[in-house]
């Protein structure tokens, strides 16, 4: 068995990873966090849900600078994917029973007890209101995915889940949200 | 408000009775940092590790977003190599790629 960590990695890990031009702070921690899965510190896991993040996210940030040819997308995509699928210890998982060895346990990783996981920690971190950068109300909080990531990783037996997302903070008592510009000695 | 799991909502022909007042502990992997922020009725032992197998999701992905192109495999150094490997791609005047990733990353996540 090993002894090692095994941390979720929100899709902001990632996007972060691939643009050293972004925040060059948030992209040298994301280095950091990844070159420690490389040499075994960690277990990363990537699911698909962070992955479709990723995906989306690409296209929005090309659309804002100007690029909109489909195949550049793509292009970007796969990239990226390429990167991410040659780190040694990631494993990128959809939440299918297969996937877990040697545990009977598959009802826990059935679509319909995670999300009711899910629900039952929406339920219970309401979030709180805050103030956006023009002084306007805004809710501060776990998202309808965010809870979804919460609920996977706990179930892969992740014990934290590593984000730039401070709103993950919210998940306090669920999984320890290893908030990497936040927190030290990670 | 009630948040126990109906069965009754469970499908049909599958027994399917998970008991949700339970702690779901996920096993001894789950070990360090991450503890202390834990329910304390967490109890370790209960139940087996689990080795995680993504061969077969890792195949399924790409195959399904790339057709034909092989499937890469893990490297050494890949980390620092393929660091800002999408730096290339933003290349016009646009907004602040920092407050475009936030933006985006907020976007995909329901959040804006």
């Amino acid at each position: 068995m090993s002894a090692r960590h095994r941390i979720y990695l929100d899709s902001s890990v990632l996007v972060n990873y691939s643009f050293k031009k972004g925040n060059e702070q948030f992209s040298l921690l994301a280095m950091t966090l990844l070159n420690k899965v490389q040499i075994g510190l960690y277990e990363g896991v990537i699911s698909t849900l962070c992955l479709m993040e990723l995906m989306t996210s690409l296209r929005g940030l090309l659309t804002s600078h100007g690029v909109r040819d489909p195949q550049k997308w793509r292009s970007a995509i796969e990239e990226a994917f390429q990167a991410i699928f040659r780190v040694k210890n990631i494993v990128l998982v959809e939440g299918n029973p297969n996937e877990r060895i040697g545990t009977d346990e598959i009802r826990d990783l059935f679509y319909s007890s995670i999300v009711w996981e899910a629900f039952e920690i929406l339920t219970k971190h309401p979030g709180k209101a805050g103030l956006d950068k023009e002084n306007k109300l805004k809710h501060d909080g776990l998202s309808a995915p965010d809870v979804i990531h919460i609920a996977l990783a706990k179930r892969l037996a992740c014990s934290e889940i590593a984000s730039f997302d401070e709103d993950f903070l919210e998940s306090k008592g669920e999984i320890y949200a290893l908030i990497l510009h936040k927190n030290s000695g990670w | 408000m009630d948040l126990t799991f109906d069965p009754s909502c469970a499908v049909s022909g599958i027994s399917y009775q998970p008991d949700y007042t339970l702690p779901r502990d996920p096993g001894p992997l789950f070990s360090g940092r991450g503890l202390k922020d834990l329910p304390a009725h967490y109890d370790l032992t209960v139940r087996a590790p689990f080795t995680l197998d993504d061969s077969m999701t890792r195949n399924r992905i790409w195959t399904a977003l790339f057709g034909t192109i092989s499937l890469p495999s893990r490297e050494d150094g890949a980390v620092a190599k393929y660091h800002g490997v999408l730096d290339k791609y933003i290349t016009s005047p646009g907004p602040s790629l920092e407050e475009a990733i936030r933006t985006t990353l907020k976007r995909a996540k329901g959040k804006e």
